[in-house]
């Protein structure tokens, strides 16, 4: 099958139920193989197989995905703002259900550096929702190191890009996204730690580790 | 331990803003309106209940609960709601002591979002343990420390299923590793907690933009699949 097939195959297929039928983990076994240094067929499989809820083979299909964007990009000398970061999304869901929480974490620094530091608005934006899913997440365990992103709302974040017709749908809505996920991860965190009487609520340290300079590789 | 009164105002604060959110994107994308409002349900849920209003709380959880399970699913990704209406329920349900109820809305929600998630794996086993299915508590304390396997963090539930599974499931002199892969509980990993004094959250954008209230393409969206058609993985 071509590969343009099978990538439409896994995404006609990518909703709970139907991802999980044997045509679509046929897919996805399938296509990345078929094109092993497109970084977008070698992440794609990762959209059944968090459906399923098998996570060491979305862990691949992301390792490999965003190991060969970070090769394209090197290669050209092109700047990190160029990233996989639809697969570093993905992968930082599937290091939260590996209980990796620190690896998970690792990604919301960088699309912080690349969203803030370097200005590309989407990192940004996705920044705000994969830090949501961390605290949501996170906040469900009992770690002895706790996390701590601030339980102090953000700035309602706007879209600077949507008067450009290209733009409007997908910056949109991921603004909106990121706002509303933020709030209630937020609100969600104050009462979660409730289930372990023990817990803190409010760490008072940030938690983060550090990039090189400008976010480089 | 209890919210403070100045959470319990954030709270609120918060739910009024989702609900606002939704109104505005109902204009645009129903769909997404109700994951929206889903969310606020949730909070509203979670807010009644800690603050003593128990059965309260879990009706309004249980209303999230059957909005999600009626709308369509999730298109792809992650969870939406980021945390499933299901699992929240199902927790909530499990402190009010209702072992019963929450096993029952596990295994109905299971399959509305990604499958296999850690929390829903620990809340089926714990359901199941005071239900007294200490074989499904078997399996599910199982895959869970399997999924968990090169976890980076101690974390104490992992710790206390591996003991679960070492005390009922497994044969004398078994052990189960429960610790995290990259370090020991006592030693943090190399760069943690590293503080770096600036979050998301006391960032912000041009504003103006977004306030210009764009009319949104309608997107096709495929009609609800009945979730009894496959089940493979």
């Amino acid at each position: 099958m071509h590969p343009g097939a099978l990538h439409y195959r896994i995404h006609n297929l990518d909703e709970p139920f139907n991802s999980t039928s044997a045509r679509a983990l046929d897919a996805a076994a399938k296509y990345g193989p078929s094109s092993p240094t497109s970084p977008h067929a070698l992440h794609m499989p990762c959209h059944t197989y968090i459906r399923c809820g098998m996570w060491k083979e979305a862990n691949r299909a992301n390792e490999l995905s965003i190991n060969a964007a970070d090769i394209w990009i090197t290669h050209r000398h092109l700047s990190v703002s160029l990233r996989d970061f639809h697969s570093i999304e993905y992968q930082q869901y599937v290091y939260l259900q590996q209980g990796r929480f620190q690896s998970a974490m690792q990604f919301v620094d960088l699309n912080f550096v690349v969203g803030f530091d370097m200005g590309v608005f989407s990192a940004y934006v996705k920044g705000i929702l994969i830090e949501a899913r961390q605290l949501a997440e996170t906040h469900f365990w009992t770690t002895d190191a706790a996390f701590s992103i601030p339980t102090a709302f953000p700035a309602r974040i706007t879209c600077p890009t949507c008067d450009d017709p290209s733009f409007m749908d997908g910056n949109y809505l991921a603004t909106i996204w990121a706002n509303t996920a933020a709030y209630f991860a937020r609100v969600n965190a104050l009462f979660g730690s409730l289930v372990l009487p023990d817990r803190p609520v409010h760490p008072s340290t940030l938690f983060r580790t550090t990039l090189g300079p400008g976010g480089s590789l | 331990m209890a919210a403070s009164n100045a959470d319990s105002v954030t709270a609120f604060q918060a739910i009024h803003f989702l609900e606002n959110e939704a109104e505005l994107i109902y204009l645009h994308r129903p769909e997404h309106g109700d994951n929206t409002e889903i969310m606020a349900l949730l909070l509203r849920g979670v807010l009644l209940f800690e603050e003593g209003s128990q059965q309260e709380g879990l009706t309004v959880l249980a209303e999230a609960f059957k909005w999600e399970t009626n709308i369509d699913p999730p298109r792809d990704g992650p969870c939406m709601p980021i945390i499933p209406s299901f699992e929240l329920y199902a927790r909530y349900l499990l402190k009010a002591g209702q072992a019963d109820e929450a096993l029952q809305v596990l295994k109905s929600g299971n399959y509305t979002s990604s499958r296999n998630r850690g929390s829903t794996l620990l809340l089926f086993a714990q359901a199941s343990e005071q239900t007294g299915d200490l074989k499904a508590a078997c399996t599910h304390y199982e895959t869970l420390v399997a999924n968990f396997a090169i976890m980076d963090l101690a974390i104490r539930e992992i710790d206390e299923a591996g003991a679960f599974l070492v005390a009922n499931c497994l044969g004398n002199g078994t052990t189960f590793n429960t610790s995290p892969a990259t370090r020991t509980a006592s030693a943090p990993a190399s760069g943690y907690p590293a503080a770096l004094p600036r979050s998301f959250s006391h960032l912000e954008l041009q504003e103006g933009v977004a306030d210009k209230r764009i009319r949104l393409q309608e997107m096709a969206w495929s009609p609800k699949q009945q979730r009894e058609s496959l089940g493979h993985c």
